[in-house]
């Protein structure tokens, strides 16, 4: 009938995209799960031997520290940061909020790559030599994390009648500061963390900013892999894939925070 | 009165520094410098020189081409998948969202990567469409081989602003629809579509500032070679020869601008669109 | 002409079925209800009617044709949802004029017919406003002008009251029935307010759990309930087992009694009551609620409790609680289960 016909495009078309979608990332894992693959449509030679090329890389393991450091630091900072603003806004000036919001989308609106010809000219000389520094890269990955955390943490206020959750805690005794660390920050902190997961995957992703303004000095993952090119492609698949499954796990455990 | 309000605004103190100095300042800078020539003088020399070189406007042209492409065709696969991906059971959903979620951040340098394995000169798709005889060539390293992996990675990204959108379709629309005579393609093309609108505008204009931003995917994929407005900026600001920033300036801006005036006739459209709920 | 007749109708869900073996007819311009708690089948039932929903057995026949496989497209059925189902993209009169713009009608007859019936649901001036902006009594009054312009052979009404408020409910509810009653309309109303069934219908099907329990005019359904499920979704009903009504009338009785709470009185001196009434029982008042123009005493008798509904008509007439007092029982009014 109809309805069955209807379902059954309805299954065509979106396993048709998705499948679309998941052709590069199985020829990255196959290609680099085996020891050839040039010029014939089937691999051939099952091997591990990219992957313990990769991870036994000691430039490899610094630029995954170097990522990694980077991402956590950028996000206590952001953390520390914003929330205490969004939850400002949201409870003493909501007429501000629109203000916030607009800040917000900057990051969207200004390419990467325009910010960064300010940045240059402005941060490669004395007083302020921050180029090739990691904490450059700080300054703009808090702009990166911020649409994150402050729809996050605004969803959340908005669901929490925060109102009345602070008339009682001081008509209880306590202060608008004590209110804010014992009884907000445990409400919203589910959504907070998951939103830092969000970000930290998007941080570890940046190439653009890591590469103009720290470059060597300072290598990323997203640099490293980048100066990885002319080697075999297997190793640069098995680097993908190292990378891709670090996002995954992320990914994931944002979802389950966010339940 | 004074004190309660102002001891709060303290904390909008290094949120503002932070914001100001790797935000604005990097703005503010670009905006001035763009009307400041190789002499030092106020002027519109640098947007002379970009408006009057072909090297200049092909790079324009081609970042258009390629993003106008890619977010029509992200947007129309975008909008066939979730309106069947609202069919789907509660689980199957919810996986496939959570794997667009994922395949959302696949962009950039490891993107190119497995673009290069997939589709390069030896790739496995590239022999295999060679071997059937559906094509001879494919120059992944051009205009074509970018509007694809554009395509690409605006796939997931559209299905995810969309996908919400679509809930504000009640399946009593169609129903009532239905028996007022109306086929499912008359549904879609008086009703849903024109619902959907301002959701699509919408998405659309982040495709297209998607696209015409990035930068990592086609500088990993043609090293540069291929002619697009972010790789002569960043050519002109790190790039082996003659550094000139206040050039970059100034085409940032015109680039900026084309983004503020596309959104402008957005709004304008969605405005005109029609009266939400 | 436009009557319906439904034999052995059944549907199933992957592991329920829903109703089985489902037969009715209805009359050329009857307004006919589907009445029944939540679930019990009756919004399937009348999906299936329009079509919304495939059937897995039995046919549906409207007029001379069956329609039970053919697309709602071409069915000739109106419909109103509980939700108004309104296109929030079209003002009224584009809504309205849907159905006839399908039918490619010039637009000197559209206007016309949208006109016509906006002016019959008395929506005139609201034409060009979008739904967004109308109240929701307003908006349902929009969805019936659109599913009537077409001139369906059939209507039917999802639950079209339920989402508005007391007010406006009744209102709607008698300008529905005269505009059918005008068009003489075949219609099928789907509804689990007894009150509004009761007041609409020229037939009621009362439903349970995918069965048709009664079927009959308003009067019979309320005065001669045929179960004890009827006996309780109709009214306040009173239904006794045999052993209270033996605790209650100490005579004998068989099966259950159903005694509608304003078919008890309470005795007056000065009234003459003839053979129809029982004999005069004690009772204690529990509790009374005042419902307006009647007021609904919990009593006690002979260890039974009893619904009573008083006419709010005498100061004298409100009971304290734990007042005593003697009541009589219609017994012909009393119906054996």
């Amino acid at each position: 009938m109809s309805t069955k016909r209807a379902m059954a495009y309805h299954y065509s078309v979106t396993c048709f995209i998705y499948f679309l979608l998941l052709i590069p990332l199985l020829a990255t894992l196959v290609y680099s799960l085996c020891d050839q693959w040039g010029a014939t449509i089937l691999p051939s030679g099952f091997t591990f031997k990219w992957y313990i090329q990769l991870w036994t890389d000691p430039r490899f393991l610094t630029a995954l520290y170097h990522s990694m450091t980077l991402a956590v630091g950028t996000l206590i900072l952001s953390a520390v940061l914003i929330v205490p603003c969004v939850f400002v806004v949201f409870y003493y000036y909501p007429k501000l909020d629109t203000g916030l919001n607009i800040l917000t989308l900057l990051p969207f609106a200004i390419p990467p790559v325009v910010s960064s010809v300010g940045l240059l000219q402005l941060y490669s000389d004395y007083p302020l030599l921050l180029t090739g520094t990691p904490w450059i890269l700080v300054g703009c990955y808090v702009g990166i994390a911020l649409p994150f955390i402050y729809r996050a943490v605004n969803n959340n206020l908005r669901a929490l009648n925060v109102h009345d959750l602070m008339d009682a805690a001081r008509l209880l005794g306590a202060s608008s500061t004590q209110a804010f660390f014992k009884l907000i920050l445990p409400n919203i902190r589910k959504g907070l963390m998951a939103s830092l997961f969000l970000s930290f995957s998007f941080l570890i992703g940046e190439f653009v900013f890591a590469n103009l303004l720290a470059g060597a000095n300072f290598e990323t993952l997203q640099v490293y892999l980048y100066n990885m090119q002319q080697n075999s492609s297997h190793f640069t698949s098995a680097l993908v894939i190292s990378y891709f499954s670090i996002t995954l796990i992320l990914t994931l455990l944002a979802t389950r925070f966010n339940r | 009165m004074n004190n309660r309000l102002c001891r709060p605004f303290l904390v909008f103190i290094p949120f503002f520094i932070i914001l100001g100095l790797f935000q604005l300042a990097p703005l503010v800078w670009v905006v001035i410098n763009s009307f400041i020539n190789n002499d030092g003088h106020w002027s519109l020399d640098n947007y002379q020189q970009v408006v009057s070189s072909p090297f200049y406007r092909q790079a324009f042209t081609h970042s258009f081409l390629v993003s106008i492409f890619s977010a029509v065709a992200g947007l129309l696969i975008a909008t066939i998948g979730c309106a069947s991906l609202r069919h789907m059971q509660g689980k199957i959903r919810n996986i496939m969202i959570a794997f667009t979620n994922m395949t959302s951040n696949f962009a950039g340098v490891p993107l190119a990567f497995a673009f290069i394995i997939v589709l390069g000169f030896n790739g496995a798709i590239t022999l295999m469409l060679r071997k059937w005889g559906w094509i001879n060539s494919f120059d992944l390293y051009g205009t074509q081989g970018l509007s694809v992996v554009y395509t690409y990675f605006q796939i997931p990204l559209a299905m995810l602003l969309l996908y919400p959108a679509f809930d504000a379709l009640k399946v009593d629309w169609e129903e009532a629809a239905s028996l007022l005579g109306a086929s499912h393609r008359y549904y879609w093309q008086h009703i849903a579509l024109p619902v959907l609108s301002p959701a699509l505008l919408g998405t659309f204009i982040i495709l297209l500032a998607n696209g015409l931003g990035t930068y990592a995917t086609a500088y990993t994929l043609t090293s540069g070679n291929y002619n697009l407005v972010t790789v002569r900026i960043a050519n002109l600001v790190a790039g082996d020869l003659f550094l000139q920033p206040n050039l970059a300036a100034a085409i940032s801006v015109i680039l900026m601008s084309l983004l503020i005036f596309i959104t402008c006739v957005n709004q304008w459209l969605v405005k005109r669109s029609y009266h939400v709920y | 002409m436009n009557s319906v007749a439904i034999s052995h109708l059944t549907k199933r869900f992957t592991e329920k079925t829903v109703f089985s073996d489902i037969n009715l007819t209805i009359q050329d311009g009857e307004f006919f209800t589907l009445l029944g708690p939540s679930g019990c089948g009756k919004s399937t039932l009348l999906r299936c009617l329009a079509g919304l929903t495939q059937v897995d057995n039995g046919t549906i026949q409207l007029g001379e044709q069956d329609i039970t496989h053919l697309a709602p497209q071409k069915r000739d059925i109106g419909m109103v949802f509980q939700s108004y189902a309104l296109f929030p993209n079209l003002t009224v009169r584009e809504n309205v004029a849907f159905g006839l713009r399908i039918q490619k009608l010039d637009t000197k007859q559209i206007k016309q017919r949208v006109d016509d019936i906006l002016a019959l649901v008395e929506l005139g001036e609201f034409a060009e406003r979008y739904p967004h902006s109308l109240s929701g009594g307003q908006r349902q009054r929009v969805a019936l002008a659109r599913s009537l312009v077409v001139r369906p052979k059939m209507l039917l009404l999802d639950e079209p009251l339920s989402a508005l408020d007391a007010r406006i409910r009744k209102h709607l509810r008698q300008q529905i029935c005269a505009i059918q009653r005008e068009l003489k309309l075949t219609t099928v109303f789907v509804t689990h307010d007894q009150e509004e069934a009761l007041t609409m219908s020229d037939r009621i099907a009362l439903m349970n759990e995918g069965k048709i329990i009664q079927c009959d005019p308003p009067e019979k359904l309320y005065i001669e309930p045929s179960s004890d499920f009827t006996a309780r979704f109709m009214g306040q009903y009173n239904v006794l087992d045999a052993d209270q009504a033996q605790q209650l009338f100490k005579e004998s009785y068989q099966g259950s009694l159903a005694i509608r709470p304003e078919s008890i009185y309470v005795f007056e001196d000065n009234r003459q009551y003839d053979e129809r009434f029982s004999e005069k029982i004690a009772a204690t008042v529990k509790s009374h609620q005042l419902l307006g123009s009647i007021i609904r005493y919990q009593l006690i008798a002979n260890n039974v409790e009893l619904t009573v509904d008083l006419l709010n008509r005498h100061a004298e007439r409100l009971f304290d609680v734990g007042s005593e007092l003697s009541i009589l029982i219609d017994k012909s009014a009393m119906r054996h289960l």
